[in-house]
């Protein structure tokens, strides 16, 4: 009997793992994960109703169908969005500049709910304490802040040197 | 339960998560902070239960709604206030200044010689004389700031840079 269930939670582990790459398969890559706040959760939830049909807490059935179509309806607001820009604005947060040429955009920052301290956090984690070296600094949807420097601040290229190597000639 | 019913509750209790993640803003759920994540995953798990019925709609909705909005009013208030900041994130802490380990606030962080050599790797950063600044910031995420002279070249076309007053962040109370 002990057995039994063992082996038949083994059987729903496998038949679980095998449904799961299919649906995240065919969502395509890059879909599910830290993209967006909105993906983080859809894929932990995913994953928490596979958890439940492995114990046989609820019937396997039933929650394979629960994966897809959550998955389903992920996947028809991706896809709509896609294509209108304007249901687009609605589904997914835009990104948001937080910094212009080394100057704080206040409001923008209260827009996001971060703070002053929040944000050199973020900046010193770009290896940035000075912040006349921005040019620009972007809340991104997935919550992380990309930052792209000033030219002057930038690092030098090989193309920089060939060019310095010119100018001596 | 009829596959109508289950249907119905997804629609319902999905939509309603979509609902509170998008006004929850990109920072207030993600891998960001510890507790950006926990949320996120708690949050995935009390839909998870409104959906397979195993707790009423409403509660489901109660639960997700209520965890949604005090999480956001806690982004908002240590938005507004810098001390409630750091009550509630704590403060960045000082790990090496101007090239010295400081000890203290290592053994207070409670991270290993071990761990910070592997950070220092991490960043590929070889002596320990290069690093200006390194904090271990609230969101767990440590920075380095690179001493002036270790820093990557600046562009070579521009090597001047415009006379600006120099604007620094906020310094840590650990030393």
């Amino acid at each position: 009997m002990e057995m039994q269930v063992l082996l038949m939670v083994a059987v729903r582990a496998a038949i679980v793992y095998a449904f799961l790459f299919v649906v995240v398969r065919l969502l395509g890559k890059r879909k599910l994960g830290s993209h967006s706040a909105l993906s983080l959760v859809i894929a932990i939830l995913l994953a928490d109703l596979a958890s439940q049909a492995i114990f046989g807490t609820v019937s396997i059935g039933y929650a394979l169908v629960a994966v897809s179509i959550v998955a389903a309806m992920y996947f028809i607001g991706d896809f709509f969005s896609y294509r209108h820009p304007r249901l687009q604005q609605l589904m997914i947060d835009e990104p948001r500049t937080l910094i212009r040429d080394g100057e704080i955009l206040q409001h923008e920052l209260a827009a996001e709910r971060i703070s002053t301290m929040e944000l050199w956090s973020m900046l010193r984690q770009h290896g940035v304490d000075d912040l006349s070296e921005v040019k620009l600094a972007v809340m991104e949807p997935s919550g992380h802040l990309t930052v792209i420097r000033q030219e002057w601040a930038r690092e030098a290229l090989k193309s920089d040197l060939q060019m310095m190597r010119r100018d001596e000639a | 339960m009829s596959m109508v019913i289950l249907l119905v509750r997804i629609l319902v209790s999905v939509g309603f998560l979509w609902f509170i993640v998008r006004i929850s803003g990109k920072h207030a759920l993600g891998d960001a902070h510890p507790l950006d994540f926990i949320v996120a995953i708690l949050l995935a798990n009390l839909t998870k239960y409104m959906l397979l019925g195993q707790v009423s709609l409403p509660e489901g909705l109660v639960a997700i709604g209520l965890l949604g909005w005090m999480h956001m009013f806690v982004h908002l208030l240590s938005q507004r206030s810098p001390a409630l900041q750091k009550r509630f994130w704590g403060d960045p802490v000082l790990l090496v200044r101007d090239g010295r380990l400081q000890r203290t606030t290592l053994a207070r962080a409670r991270i290993t010689y071990a761990q910070f050599d592997s950070m220092l790797r991490g960043a590929g950063i070889e002596r320990l004389s290069d690093v200006q600044e390194m904090r271990l910031e609230s969101d767990g995420k440590v920075s380095i700031i690179r001493r002036e002279g270790t820093r990557p070249l600046a562009n070579l076309h521009l090597l001047d840079k415009p006379e600006n007053p120099r604007e620094e962040g906020p310094w840590s109370h650990a030393a």
